[in-house]
């Protein structure tokens, strides 16, 4: 019993290994697809435009259809494996400048302004060298040798939910997970939004207060970023070019664009803290299998939401938004104006020249980035080594890839070992267009390989195992984990079946185990040979008759001749 | 057990000489690029250096073994009060130690230069003990893989090297985040399971 346990142990052990390092192997092998997939976009692909002037610019007597606006988006996929990558993104989210990192400035060497998130007093801490403000709202100066210059004065701050003070204090409440942005550029002026609170805040350093807003209503999704939101900007740029002096985020912000788990974007008033409108919402790219619907912050690999004002920031008249697809393989670039009503927007396409019908010469088709990536000339090759390594991919994997396709962070696909968002089950998974029972349906030619590689595994097993004399029970077992988890368990089982010597059976000519009392092919126990003693012997002379008569045996003579 | 785990540490002591004169290079060149403000130079060459320190904690677990099978030294110990579960455990014992002794400075210099330095260390604290977790557990799996090659007598240096790198590159595809230190753990627990299994069992 000890032996088998310790043998169970031996072979989850070893399983584990194999699986872990097998999966390793598939990793840098996708990631090299897509490594070489992303560099096949032609620069002119990855560019989007949208000429805004018309459509959300102001008219002016100088410029009747709008002042000059256009909108670029530029999509950056070769960054995309590399910044996908755990290593990078763990040391990027620890810089002090990190969109979520806790530490919103730190001057060094003693540097102001030093401005953070401490967890354990809950509070928003601020070192500052400011100038000082007088009652009657001037700041403080003194005289110097060529006018007057602002005296500054240093400390050190401690904000609350409730309040502001100079030193830690539990009435002034605590924070427990804020979301902090500097408002038009002004370390002095954040905008908080605490997740466990729900609530947004203001503060301002140099009037030191922190105002309140109410609760988020229950049926509103939580805000994603704000300000200027975004994620993964190293993979797709989005900016303006227009005369205008336009700022993003004003002199003077009366409000901000806040992004939602939901994918919606939405108005914020920085003076009561409350929502005031719809200002626009995510789009969805055009992917292998697109979808119609809003896209949220999470199925995205990278996103920008810009705002746009005129007037030195005192006039907000639309947003524009870009977004990159899970895979890298499609931008999308939409512009709302003032109201959040979508006014433009632009997928990606790559030029690519097909074989007309009938041998007619090959002629060029604009195709979505996705689609040209995907299915044509050199990306064809990539796909079906893509599809080639995820059929090898154990099948239990690939299903669980299937049905949690939809809650996997997109960044955090490329990053997988186990499950794979990114595969073409996982696609489908995602694919909103058909019901449950027809998308699945559509997901099987992509799953059937992986389950049929599972299932020649397991018939080579099993043929394997029968040979070997392994037991029903220990048989089946291994068979079952071999269709479900494929190669690694394939190799698991030839690195840990029985090694036990065997030799001929006399009944029936083939390989038995030396430890098992029957054959395990045909039953036969050992075939002890009888202690019986032949009927022959090897003398010297002739053999006697065994004498049966029971009387006394008359004594030997030994003649002369006999004895010479 | 003691002497066990002594017996190993001087059976490896080259081990542990390089691998401790290396992990103080990795010290000097962050010591001195900190000083100079040229911290872009010691990431480049603290990589060389923590690659370099990952090989030999591989050699070290394939020395160990390979050493022990080609000597039968664990047969003879076997002969002696010594069960091979324990020979095993001190030397599994006897490679952690090294791998802790010789990455600890590290561990210091960071924390000291970073105090030195006026670095947000509060922020820090979570870093430099997650990356530091990290290193030690790629360190010791590294060693596990070395353990288990030596055993099954692959001589083929270039496959140990390669099943270490495939450890390290977990590090890479994950980052210092907890999954990759409980995958890490997990994988170490595995290879020391199958080790163990193939170590007890085999016959004088």
């Amino acid at each position: 019993m000890k032996t088998r346990r310790s043998s169970a142990l031996n072979a989850v052990a070893t399983g584990f290994v194999v699986l872990f390092l097998t999966l390793i192997v598939f990793f840098w092998a996708r990631w090299g697809c897509e490594s070489a997939r992303s560099k096949l976009l032609p620069e002119q692909a990855r560019k989007l435009d949208i000429d805004a002037s018309s459509l959300i610019m102001p008219r002016t007597k100088e410029e009747p259809n709008g002042i000059p606006c256009l909108v670029h988006a530029v999509m950056m996929p070769e960054e995309v494996p590399t910044e996908g990558l755990g290593v990078l993104r763990y040391l990027n989210a620890h810089l002090p400048d990190a969109p979520n990192s806790p530490l919103y400035a730190w001057g060094v060497s003693g540097d102001y302004p030093r401005l953070y998130y401490s967890r354990s007093l809950g509070m928003i801490v601020y070192y500052f060298r400011l100038p000082v403000l007088q009652a009657d709202g001037t700041y403080l100066t003194r005289p110097i040798p060529d006018g007057t210059e602002v005296v500054e004065e240093e400390g050190v701050a401690y904000a609350g939910p409730k309040g502001m003070g100079d030193k830690p204090d539990s009435k002034l409440g605590r924070f427990t997970d804020p979301l902090v942005r500097t408002a038009a550029r002004d370390i002095a002026h954040q905008i908080v939004y605490d997740r466990g609170l729900r609530r947004f805040f203001v503060i301002d350093w140099h009037k030191k207060i922190v105002r309140q807003g109410p609760p988020l209503p229950g049926d509103v999704a939580p805000p994603v970023d704000f300000g200027w939101a975004r994620k993964q900007s190293k993979c797709l740029n989005l900016y303006t070019e227009t005369p205008e002096p336009l700022l993003t985020y004003g002199v003077n912000p009366g409000r901000t664009l806040v992004l939602d788990t939901a994918g919606s974007i939405r108005m914020l008033d920085l003076d009561t803290l409350e929502y005031t409108g719809f200002a626009g919402g995510l789009p969805a790219p055009a992917t292998l299998f697109p979808s119609d619907r809003r896209a949220k912050p999470d199925d995205l690999f990278a996103f920008q939401v810009l705002p746009v004002f005129v007037n030195m920031g005192k006039q907000y008249v639309g947003c524009a938004v870009a977004v990159l697809s899970r895979d890298a393989t499609a931008a999308k670039l939409e512009v709302f104006d003032a109201n959040g009503a979508s006014v433009a927007m632009a997928d990606t396409f790559a030029d690519v020249s097909r074989a007309g019908e009938n041998g007619s010469p090959a002629r060029s088709h604009s195709v979505p980035t996705a689609t040209a990536l995907y299915l044509d000339l050199p990306g064809e090759v990539l796909t079906g080594v893509k599809f080639v390594l995820e059929s090898f991919h154990p099948p239990a994997l690939l299903l669980a890839s299937y049905f949690t396709a939809s809650s996997i962070e997109a960044t955090a696909g490329h990053r997988s070992l186990f499950v794979l968002p990114n595969s073409f089950v996982a696609m489908k998974g995602r694919d909103v267009r058909y019901g449950p029972i027809r998308r699945f349906w559509t997901a099987l030619p992509f799953l059937l390989p992986s389950v049929l590689f599972g299932v020649l595994f397991g018939a080579a097993v099993a043929r394997d195992a029968r040979r070997a004399g392994l037991q029903g029970y220990a048989r089946r077992l291994w068979v079952a984990v071999t269709v479900l988890v494929g190669l690694p368990a394939y190799i698991t089982y030839r690195v840990t079946r029985p090694k036990t010597a065997r030799v001929t059976c006399q009944n029936c000519g083939r390989w038995r185990w030396v430890n098992r009392e029957t054959c395990h092919h045909c039953g036969s126990p050992w075939l002890v040979p009888e202690l019986v003693p032949p009927a022959w012997r090897v003398i010297g002379q002739p053999e006697e008759q065994p004498c049966n008569d029971p009387s006394p045996r008359p004594e030997q003579t030994i003649s002369r001749e006999s004895e010479v | 057990m003691l002497t066990l785990i002594g017996r190993e540490l001087r059976d490896n002591f080259a081990h542990l000489i390089l691998a401790g004169f290396f992990s103080l290079c990795t010290v000097a060149i962050a010591i001195v690029t900190a000083y100079w403000g040229i911290s872009w130079v010691s990431l480049p060459i603290s990589g060389i250096m923590g690659i370099i320190l990952v090989v030999l904690y591989t050699t070290l677990g394939a020395a160990q073994m390979y050493t022990d099978r080609a000597n039968r030294i664990s047969s003879v110990l076997a002969t002696l009060a010594a069960t091979r579960s324990r020979i095993l455990a001190a030397r599994v014992l006897a490679g952690a130690a090294i791998i802790v002794a010789t990455l600890v400075p590290l561990l210091i210099t960071a924390v000291a230069i970073m105090s030195l330095e006026d670095a947000p260390l509060a922020f820090y604290r979570g870093v430099i003990a997650e990356v530091f977790a990290a290193l030690v557990l790629t360190s010791f799996a590294c060693y596990c893989v070395g353990l288990l090659l030596g055993w099954t007598a692959i001589k083929a240096a270039l496959g140990v090297l390669l099943l270490a790198a495939l450890v390290v590159l977990l590090v890479v595809i994950k980052g210092f985040v907890l999954p990759a230190i409980v995958l890490l753990l997990l994988f170490s627990v595995a290879c020391l399971a199958h080790l163990w299994y193939r170590f007890t069992s085999i016959p004088l």
